[in-house]
């Protein structure tokens, strides 16, 4: 009896590689996927969330059911430093979820050997990080579930009240770790025991039990509204793009108890029978069931990625992430292959443009939708992306800017380390030492910044270190000393004062004269012309050269010898070959616009008449000039 | 082994035991008579020195910033035992029981706390004690807030939370993660109880006033087509009366010194009748030609007491091609009388004009005695915690005087409220770093005197060091809020029991009701 037991062990572990190959092919694939497609690092310019090693940080988590997972998951995220850690830790995060459910599926099909089917949810899962709006905490919601179902379906303890018993203690612990995820394990529970085990009043209860648990814990434990309390860390809880795909999830496991206990009922097994014959799939053996499932898998998963595969979203997020990093080049690069716009991105790109020495030479090549707003966005685009406002306000000098910023970022997305860090070297330039200290005592407490954290610290508790600090000198050197009010709208005023406050401030300058030229105050341009020449140009930009010849083209007394000797000839022939063609056309401007995008949609005088968005509104009117 | 031998065993171990406690406060004890004094007052975080303490007040939980390796701390006063506290973090936590003990042992005594601590050259030093009173006037058991981030525009997480100030326990009235996250403000206490009291929503379908009367949640649309909703309330003394003021209130930005900045940009005042459900008002509370805001019933409720500026246009400058000279906007403290039998008003009278004082005054109080009336005053502007020159005065009804309190410092310090027995205050202040709002309590003697100013007890003292949040518009009560949660978010949403105001159309004049559009055409110097 012995040895005919270790022949079945042995047969039964030899029956397995091939789901073992199967597995680790599908996660293969998984793994390059996420490495190659997905670039996970991305993940957090959509979501990076705060983290303190704070006992009154976490004890906020625990008045939330869920509010563990949702700890644990931005505890995990603070060591997402590289896209490499995060593949790894995804693809596990994945396996695992393949492994718990073959596990449960086995114990369903009392030990049948499960291959294939059991990867579905696993690979679904992997694809839903493709939108990066994906919460971790969804996973690891799911794999204690799934740990949690595990457990409790092996374990059958003979009385029934101590199997209830159990179940609503794991039910009620399950509830308040995971929030109305836990859904997944009642419900899923709950129907095993009522289809697949006939143990009814059982199966019954816990499903009543899991559907009433969350409303009585919002009523009277919990302060969360009644969506939170049945949704969090459940697929749908906040709108994702393909949340189809997480309801397929879910119905996967609704769906597998009854189907195996379908299979069970006599009828059904003799009418597979008779069909497993037609389609001869059982004549196949587990080694090419495994290799068809492998190809079915990962053919599907690669199908259904390549069809939803946004490029500009990933772009956009490289951007972001480009950006932040202060590689601008690679930002004006990947800006190229974009198709899509917006203002936070024309933001970037200009601040790129800028950081590189080119903006006013090159800012039409980039299309300027939004006019000043692809300078400074416009206030729901700065909501949206908060921290990005502050950094360009910090950039220019505009401190008090760049912390209202800071502050709408702490409100929006909590104390990461990048606003702490902002919010503490604010106050500290402006002074407020008192103020600093608390954000830098808050930065402390994030893993990884103690170091950089007790470094300013010590600054800002030493003033007069402070003031021979190279980078506090030059910012104290450009940020207002004269006060201006306004109403989060963007406008010269302040670039004005900026560099009447410190003519050196080329960032302001820069940016007043894009701002004229996005505006069209051809003027304004005019009036801080001198500035060129202070700021040691080599030639006048050529944008700005191709203002000039639209001012000299309105203004006779325009002296000819002082446009030649600032004007390219090149630049005046283009301009000559543009008006040639509007004259082509007799002032018809919608008519002459095709002819003249193949040629000058770099221009200044297309973007003026074209792409400016006074001028697009303009042309919807139909105005004929 | 027999029994007798275990008892024998176990009596050894005790006498061990109590000997070695014995050596070490033994052992203590010289250490504290040997230590070295420094001449000085130690340094504790938060500063509880040179303060008068509420009877019923939670222990007051302190950091010693000195260091050093090891700190013994003693308090003591004329009677009871004292409680000593050792260890080597300088985290000073106060035993409950001990505490509340000692307190109620030495009313209206002297509370001494000794330091030393054992220095890096392993000396023993001792500080000059802190000397510290305890009143024998109680403060209200309970402090209500609004809590949330330093805010400007956008808002995410915010709550109105009580606290008992008898011990740690703080526990939301309400969170607007229940209420579709919209904002939350305005709680106000009918005569610092529970049993009527009221706040407000913002934005969404919730917008509204709950209003709590006899243990029931009611949820009030205060906008008519003649007034926007209610903001600052004050209840009337008979309780069926709530004053509030409608305003248009415009957050701008500085670019130099604190950031934000508040325009009212027109404002009246008008009266809910509880019972009748209806608005009314009267032109000399809404004048079209003047911002009236900051109501404040007198305790006999004769008076309402009151805010008022000049219309907006009033501050055009001419110089600056119209816009209008927002640092010279400044408001006046004014009462009516009312007669609340007849429902009648009386006289305007102006209390303190801002010229007189120099300041624009905001935020009257009248204390529950009516003798005195505690107000904000600052440079300019009827927001101001944002005026970093904001400081409390008060008001001698009797003699018509006014002085500054003595508990200002040279940052904000705003919103305050009476205790029931008109011997405490609580203000906001932004004392400690110009940024986060904090509420201090102080003493207030019959003769309009107060005593240095205490934070709010924490049970962690080091709390505030990192404590992102502020707390806003602190009010005493006596009791907790009896009504959950979950019953006042439920009220909310509930148009069934929803009551919309009727706004009694007769008080009212033409240009009053007009005034509420004309604010939109106001120049404001805003770029």
């Amino acid at each position: 009896m012995m040895e005919k037991m270790t022949n079945a062990n042995e047969s039964r572990v030899s029956a397995k590689i091939p789901i073992w190959i199967q597995e680790c092919m599908v996660f293969t694939a998984c793994f390059l996927y996420f490495l190659f497609r997905v670039h996970p690092k991305l993940i957090l310019e959509i979501q990076s969330p705060a983290f303190l090693m704070d006992i009154n940080f976490f004890k906020e988590f625990l008045q939330i059911p869920g509010g563990l997972i949702d700890w644990l998951s931005a505890f995990f995220m603070q060591f997402w430093t590289s896209d490499l850690f995060i593949v790894i830790f995804l693809t596990l995060c994945c396996w695992f979820i393949a492994f718990l459910t073959r596990k449960w599926l086995e114990i369903l099909t009392e030990n049948r050997l499960i291959h294939t089917f059991h990867l579905i949810p696993a690979v679904l899962l992997a694809f839903l990080h493709s939108q990066y709006d994906f919460n971790l905490s969804i996973i690891l919601a799911f794999i204690i579930n799934l740990s949690f179902l595990n457990l409790i379906v092996r374990w059958t303890p003979k009385q029934a009240i101590i199997q209830i018993a159990v179940d609503i203690v794991a039910l009620v612990l399950l509830f308040w770790i995971t929030g109305g995820a836990f859904l997944i394990c009642g419900v899923i529970f709950g129907f095993n025991e009522l289809i697949v085990k006939k143990r009814y009043i059982n199966g019954l209860f816990i499903l009543v039990f899991s559907s009433l648990l969350p409303y009585v814990a919002s009523s009277l434990v919990f302060l969360v509204t009644l969506k939170q309390a049945y949704l969090h860390n459940l697929i749908s809880e906040n709108s994702i793009k393909f949340w189809s795909i997480g309801y397929i999830i879910l119905i996967f496991y609704l769906l597998v108890p009854l189907i195996v206990s379908l299979a069970k009922i006599d009828i059904v097994q003799k009418s597979s029978k008779k069909n497993s014959q037609f389609i001869r799939l059982k004549k196949l053996n587990v080694r090419w069931q495994c290799a068809l499932g492998t190809l079915l898998i990962i053919s599907g998963a690669f199908l259904l990625t390549e069809k939803t595969y946004n490029k500009n979203l990933c772009l956009n997020l490289e951007i972001n992430q480009l950006t932040r990093e202060g590689r601008w080049e690679d930002v004006l690069n990947t800006a190229k292959q974009c198709t899509n716009a917006s203002p936070l991105l024309s933001c970037q790109i200009n601040l790129a443009l800028f950081q590189s020495g080119m903006l006013l030479d090159r800012i039409f090549s980039f299309p300027q939708l939004f006019g000043p707003f692809g300078l400074l966005m416009d206030f729901n685009w700065r909501s949206y992306s908060p921290v990005k406002t502050s950094d360009v306000y910090w950039k220019l000098g505009l401190i008090n800017e760049s912390l209202h910023w800071a502050h709408e970022a702490l409100e929006l997305k909590g104390p990461t380390p990048e606003i702490l860090k902002r919010l503490g070297m604010a106050y500290m330039i402006k002074g407020d030492h008192a103020a600093a200290k608390r954000f830098f005592l808050n930065l402390k407490n994030v893993p990884f910044y103690k170091k950089n954290a007790d470094d300013l610290i010590r600054l800002n508790d030493t003033p007069s270190k402070l003031a021979q600090d190279s980078d506090a000198k030059y910012i104290r050197s450009y940020m207002l000393s004269e006060d201006f009010i306004h109403l989060n709208t963007f406008s010269s005023v302040g670039l004005e004062l900026l560099l009447k406050r410190n003519p050196n401030n080329k960032m302001a300058f820069e940016y007043l004269i894009a701002y004229y030229l996005l505006t069209g105050n051809l003027n304004g341009i005019v009036n801080y012309f001198p500035a060129f020449g202070f700021f040691k140009y080599s030639q006048i930009p050529r944008y700005v050269q191709e203002a000039l010849l639209i001012i000299a083209s309105y203004d006779s007394n325009f002296d000819q010898n002082q446009l030649n000797s600032l004007v390219q000839p090149i630049t005046r022939q283009h301009f000559l070959n543009y008006q040639q063609i509007l004259n082509k056309y007799k002032g018809n401007i919608s008519g002459a616009k095709q002819e003249l995008q193949t040629q000058f949609a770099d221009t200044y005088w297309y973007y003026q008449m074209y792409v400016r968005p006074e001028a697009r509104q303009s042309e919807k009117q139909n105005e004929f000039q | 082994m027999s029994f007798n031998n275990y008892i024998q065993i176990a009596s050894y171990w005790i006498i061990l035991i109590l000997i070695i406690l014995l050596c070490v406060s033994c052992s203590t004890q010289k250490r504290v008579q040997d230590a070295k004094p420094v001449g000085r007052l130690p340094i504790i975080q938060p500063d509880y020195s040179g303060i008068v303490i509420p009877p019923n007040i939670t222990p007051l939980n302190f950091f010693i910033q000195e260091t050093g390796g090891e700190y013994i701390v003693r308090i003591h006063s004329k009677n009871g035992d004292p409680i000593q506290i050792e260890n080597n973090s300088g985290l000073i936590q106060i035993p409950m029981k001990q505490w509340k003990r000692l307190i109620s042992e030495n009313l209206g005594q002297e509370l001494i706390v000794d330091i030393c601590l054992r220095n890096q050259t392993g000396q023993w030093i001792s500080f000059n004690p802190i000397v510290n009173r305890i009143s024998q006037e109680p403060i209200d058991g309970y402090l209500s807030f609004r809590r949330f981030k330093p805010l400007f525009n956008l808002w995410q997480k915010m709550g109105i939370f009580q606290r008992c100030l008898e011990n740690y326990d703080e526990r939301p009235i309400l969170l607007n993660r229940l209420t579709q996250d919209n904002c939350m403000n305005c709680h106000n206490f009918w005569q610092n109880g529970t049993d009527k009291w009221l706040l407000h929503l913002r934005g969404g379908p919730g917008t509204s006033m709950l209003l709590v009367t006899d243990g029931k949640v009611r949820k009030i649309n205060t906008k008519t087509k003649f007034n926007g909703h209610a903001a600052y309330p004050a209840w009337h003394p008979s309780g069926e009366l709530i004053a509030f003021s409608v305003s248009k209130l415009l957050l701008f930005l500085h670019e130099v010194g604190e950031c934000r900045d508040v325009l009212d940009r027109n404002s009246d005042i008008f009266l809910y009748d509880i019972s009748s459900n209806t608005i009314t008002t009267t032109p000399q509370i809404s004048n079209p030609h003047r911002m009236e805001i900051w109501p404040a019933w007198s305790p006999d409720g004769k008076y309402l007491y009151f805010c008022s500026a000049s219309e907006l246009e009033t501050y055009a400058d001419s110089s600056r091609s119209g816009e209008v000279a927002l640092d010279k906007i400044k408001y006046d403290l004014m009462r009516i009388a009312y007669d609340p039998l007849k429902h009648s008003w009386g006289n305007l009278e102006t209390v303190i004009s801002s010229s007189k004082i120099g300041l624009s005054i905001t935020e009257p109080r009248v204390s529950p005695d009516g003798r005195f009336v505690l107000f904000t005053a600052a440079n300019n502007s009827q927001f101001p915690i944002y005026i970093q020159s904001a400081d409390l005065y008060v008001l001698d009804v009797r003699t018509n005087r006014w002085k500054k309190l003595e508990l200002n410092s040279d940052k904000a310090d705003s919103f305050h409220s009476w205790s029931s027995n008109g011997r405490w205050i609580v203000f906001s202040s932004k004392r400690e770093d110009g940024l986060f709002t904090k509420p201090y309590f102080s003493h207030f003697d019959s003769s309009g005197n107060t005593t240095k100013p205490f934070v709010l007890p924490q049970e962690d003292p080091l709390l505030y060091e990192t404590y992102l949040d502020i707390y806003n518009v602190p009010e005493f009560t006596k009791e907790p809020v009896h009504i959950s949660p979950q019953d006042l978010a439920t009220a909310a949403f509930s148009e069934q029991d929803a009551l919309s105001a009727k706004f009694d159309s007769i008080s009212v004049s033409e240009k009053t009701t007009n005034k509420t559009n004309s604010a939109e055409q106001i120049r404001v110097p805003l770029k």
